[in-house]
């Protein structure tokens, strides 16, 4: 038999004003607007006052603090993140900006065979895992948070330009997630919740093939500082987000009354979140890129152009396409062809590491310290078996492109 | 067009708007044609699906009544069905999806050789049959009657097992025939899921089912029968109604009443809140253990299913809420869906309080002419098992959800063994809700405890089966099952923790709803907080706006039950 209407009237909640008139409800129903209304309010101001972020930025918040700050505006970010004087800021402020991470001299300890590593965190824990797999190497590491390849190269070419000390081997690491970053210049706008001011070029292909860098007007915290208090320089930093960076959105970017509010800060982190994932989605990571195929193109030419840089000072250049979660193996489909063409020695972590396997991921989106091992052992095996001295491994039969080719057809 | 985008809630308010502004009859066809554009948005091409199936159930509903088809039924059947085929597979829709300048309009215009052969199919079949309507002067003889219904019987289930099962079975077939050193012909098809086939389908059975049963008399008008199978709110995942309870608030003038609107817009925020709040925050924790093709922590496991046991019922009784509330803005009501499912004390009380419509539709038309209880003890628990297998097989063409079927009818089972059948799925006519089973249940066992000790604790053991079958329900397959029950069980070493951390709106939403819902199964009564007094109603809507705007940032993910 049907439940038929038995079963809805009877569901019927509590029916405590059914025996009121219309005008009576209709006040009820104004009323018990109005304390939604300014219960909601309170509770706004209530967790905007118990959850605001500490008064110095310096001190890090508690995950609730940051969690109900992450909508607030970049630019209210920035003011609140960046001192008065350096040694007001907040740790963040400092990373990154490439005058400062790529023209340090640093030499490696007597003995060693040292290393220069280009990236990000992904690249440090492998090189980390390199020097603990084999103490007989020595890692430089290059790098800033989740740093796109065309910062990872801007730092390569300043040392290389600069004619800097060169280790024998220069490896950089592109990270899949990163590669959309190509199209923005600095670390704040595809991680508005937490931004990195850092900036870096962005780079294009001129008619002839060659790399054209077009750096934004701020290139260190110090110009920042004075940026935020000075508004034209502000409004020129704004435009040259405006102009070359895909993933500036002038309402996630600029300070406003919002600002003020929880609940709009809230609003403001899902559509900022909403747009930051539409304009990635519109670049077709999963299919080469296809969006945008001025990134395989550009991609293709600052790793060609790092060995042919890397092997002119005597350098052994390698790749690692580091192939995090969400993004298969997109970057192995862009960046293999030129650097099989090119017969530069990489490796694609997908070949050792399932990117699709949330095993080999930690909490906050890196590998586990075993998947980071397995890594660095293959680069190892890459490098060559002179390295190999300490390893208790067995040794290799055939170098890693192999898999790659298999993988990639 | 999900529930809860920004895109459903602007044609919401168009819809509503044009609503309140038109006559009752316009209002019938306004909903009908939201219905299709509802519909429509995921792939215009399965409305035909759609079409078909209303205008063979109305057709067969009225010639399985002792009514003769009139020519004016028929030919807006017939004129329906072709303009169906035309409109929805002739055109290249896809090509839209590139844009709307020349060149795509021009793709788009470029007629589909698929659209033109089942539009020929179509005209063809619509030609024959009305010859074949018009040859029928007599009113039908019980034979056939009972060959309209078969018809009616296999025309949905043949395109729900086409478009659903035609791979599954070519799979297992497959692997079968391998098993044996046969390698078969590839007979795979790349067919597209329609959404919510297995709802409307059910829904639009139930018609001319009862019209065979004589439980009701077929509608004799076609637009009527056209809404009842294309109203939007359920459509797409239910809840799946019945012709008795919806056509009639259809086809008669409604009246919009304040209080109903107000329930309507409480029921509409609960239900984007269960959703957008807690199950689309727990969805990456869950998903983090079950995606992992390594070893993970038990507690990993443990925690993992138990969330999902969450994030599936905020995740369908969420869209059902939805569906209720939006539905109450049209003045219909449509059935409860759930009623507090994870406080009951046993599986036969759950079955009465989880996903209703399907329970009671299983009962009704597969559990009963099966013979039900009616038979030796050995037909009935076949009966129960045959009824939960293929239940268990509606939500997916999957082994898993299979086994989760014959493990919920294996409960059922075991539970009517332990209580000697004294408590069994509902019977024939019992009302959801009126059975009071909400402090005790139907039987009353030999007290070892006292009620404040046993019923929790009834509630806890029973959660814990339940569990135990949504891991089922969710693993992705039978290796994982087998990994997973072997180290819950302790016969496999413990492996690294994996989970995500679930969102904070999901936490803390979770907190507000257990909290709900236990005060309702104190009170015995659902929403009972529509009885506190104002300033404690206001601060509770107040608490679940803010938390469902902490959702908002959640990435969203497609209702569960939609690929069912």
């Amino acid at each position: 038999m049907l439940p038929s209407s038995s079963s809805t009237s009877s569901s019927e909640p509590a029916r405590a004003h059914g025996h009121y008139g219309h005008a009576r409800l209709r006040k009820r129903v104004l009323e018990a607007l109005l304390w939604t209304i300014v219960v909601l309010a309170s509770i706004d101001f209530a967790v905007g006052l118990i959850f605001r972020l500490p008064a110095d930025a310096r001190s890090e918040g508690s995950s609730l603090q940051n969690y109900f700050n992450y909508g607030r505006s970049i630019e209210g970010k920035l003011r609140y993140l960046v001192g008065k004087t350096p040694d007001q800021d907040a740790p963040i402020v400092m990373a990154g900006w490439l005058w400062q991470e790529c023209d340090v001299e640093r030499s490696f300890p007597p003995g060693k065979l040292g290393f220069d590593i280009y990236g990000m965190s992904f690249s440090s824990y492998i090189a980390d895992q390199m020097t603990a797999l084999d103490p007989a190497l020595a890692s430089r590491k290059f790098g800033g948070p989740a740093a796109p390849p065309n910062h990872s190269y801007a730092c390569f070419l300043r040392r290389f330009q600069e004619k800097r000390d060169f280790a024998s081997i220069q490896i950089l690491g592109v990270l899949a997630s990163s590669v959309r970053r190509m199209e923005t210049i600095s670390g704040l706008t595809t991680s508005f919740e937490s931004p990195m001011p850092f900036t870096y070029p962005r780079f294009s292909l001129s008619g002839d093939g060659r790399l054209l860098g077009h750096m934004p007007s701020i290139e260190s915290a110090n110009d920042l500082r004075v940026a935020l208090n000075d508004s034209d320089k502000w409004r020129a930093f704004e435009q040259d987000l405006a102009h070359s960076d895909y993933f500036y959105s002038r309402p996630v970017f600029q300070a406003d009354v919002f600002d003020h509010s929880v609940i709009a800060r809230m609003i403001r982190r899902a559509w900022g979140q909403r747009l930051l994932n539409e304009r990635t989605d519109a670049l077709r990571a999963a299919d080469g890129f296809s969006g945008a195929p001025a990134i395989s193109r550009v991609l293709g030419a600052i790793l060609v152009d790092f060995a042919i840089k890397a092997r002119a000072r005597g350098a052994q250049p390698l790749v690692i396409l580091i192939e995090d979660r969400g993004y298969g193996e997109s970057l192995s489909h862009i960046a293999a062809p030129p650097l099989k063409a090119n017969n530069i020695e990489f490796l694609a972590t997908s070949t050792i590491v399932s990117p699709d396997d949330s095993g080999n991921f930690v909490g906050d989106g890196h590998f586990t310290p075993v998947a980071f091992e397995k890594i660095a052992r293959a680069v190892l095996v890459l490098l060559g078996n002179n390295t190999l001295h300490n390893l208790n491994m067995p040794l290799p039969t055939r170098d890693l492109s192999a898999r790659n080719d298999k993988r990639l057809h | 067009m999900l529930f809860n985008s920004l895109a459903f809630f602007c044609f919401l308010a168009c819809v509503y708007a044009l609503y309140r502004i038109l006559p009752f009859h316009l209002q019938n066809w306004m909903l009908l044609v939201a219905g299709y554009v509802f519909y429509g948005f995921w792939d215009v091409r399965f409305l035909f699906l759609i079409a078909f199936s209303t205008t063979v159930d109305f057709s067969i509903g009225m010639l399985m009544a002792d009514r003769i088809m009139t020519a004016r039924q028929r030919w807006t059947a017939t004129l329906f069905l072709v303009g169906a085929a035309l409109f929805s597979l002739c055109p290249n829709w896809l090509a839209l999806r590139g844009g709307i300048d020349g060149s795509h309009l021009a793709a788009f215009f470029t007629p589909q050789a698929l659209g033109l052969r089942v539009l020929a199919g179509t005209i063809v079949f619509a030609l024959i049959a009305n010859l074949m309507i018009r040859a029928i002067k007599r009113p039908p003889t019980e034979g056939r009657r009972r060959f309209y219904i078969c018809c009616s019987v296999f025309v949905n289930l043949a395109f729900l097992g086409f478009f659903k099962y035609f791979n599954f079975f070519v799979d297992s077939a497959e692997h079968a025939l391998q098993a044996i050193g046969i390698n078969p012909v590839n007979f795979r098809l790349s067919v597209v899921l329609p959404v919510g086939i297995s709802f409307y389908t059910f829904q639009s059975l139930s018609y001319t089912i009862d019209v065979y049963r004589r439980r009701i008399g077929p509608t004799a008008r076609f637009w009527d029968f056209a809404l009842f199978v294309a109203y939007f709110p359920p459509m797409v995942a239910g809840p799946i109604e019945r012709a008795r309870h919806l056509l009639p608030q259809l086809t008669r003038p409604r009246r919009i009443r304040l209080i109903q609107t107000m329930d309507g817009v409480v029921l509409i925020i609960l239900g984007l809140f269960k959703k957008v709040a807690v199950a689309d925050g727990i969805a990456p924790a869950v998903a983090s253990v079950f995606a992992s093709t390594g070893a993970v922590s038990r507690s990993d496991i443990a925690l993992a299913t138990g969330l999902f046991a969450i994030q599936i019922f905020c995740d369908f009784s969420g869209y059902s809420d939805i569906a209720r509330g939006v539905s109450k803005l049209f003045g219909v009501e449509l059935i409860l869906n759930f009623d507090l499912p994870y406080f009951s004390k046993n599986p036969s009380e759950f079955w009465r309080r989880w996903h209703i419509s399907l329970s009671s539709w299983l009962r009704d038309y597969l559990y009963i002419p099966l013979g039900g209880s009616r038979g030796s003890s050995l037909r009935t628990y076949c009966n129960l098992l045959l009824t939960m297998l293929l239940g268990g097989l509606w939500h997916g063409a999957a082994w898993n959800y299979v086994l989760w079927g014959g493990y919920q009818g294996a409960l059922l089972c075991g539970h009517r063994l332990v209580t000697h059948g004294r408590e069994t799925l509902p019977t024939s006519g019992e009302a959801i809700r009126g059975t009071s089973t909400l402090h005790g249940g139907a039987v009353r066992n030999s007290r070892l405890l006292p009620d404040w000790l046993s019923t929790p604790l009834r509630i806890a053991v029973f959660f814990f089966f339940c569990c135990y079958g949504w891991l089922l329900f969710r693993a992705h397959s039978f290796e994982q099952i087998k990994a997973f029950t072997a180290q819950l069980l302790g016969f496999r070493a413990s492996g690294p923790s994996v989970m995500a951390k679930p969102a904070t709106s999901a936490l803390a939403g979770i907190a507000v709803l257990s909290f709900l819902q236990f005060f309702d199964y104190r009170n015995d009564c659902l929403e009972s907080f529509k009885r506190w007094r104002l300033p404690f109603q206001g601060a509770l809507y107040a608490t679940l706006i803010f938390i469902l705007i902490m959702g908002t940032s959640n990435a969203p993910v497609q209702f569960i039950y939609f690929q069912f």
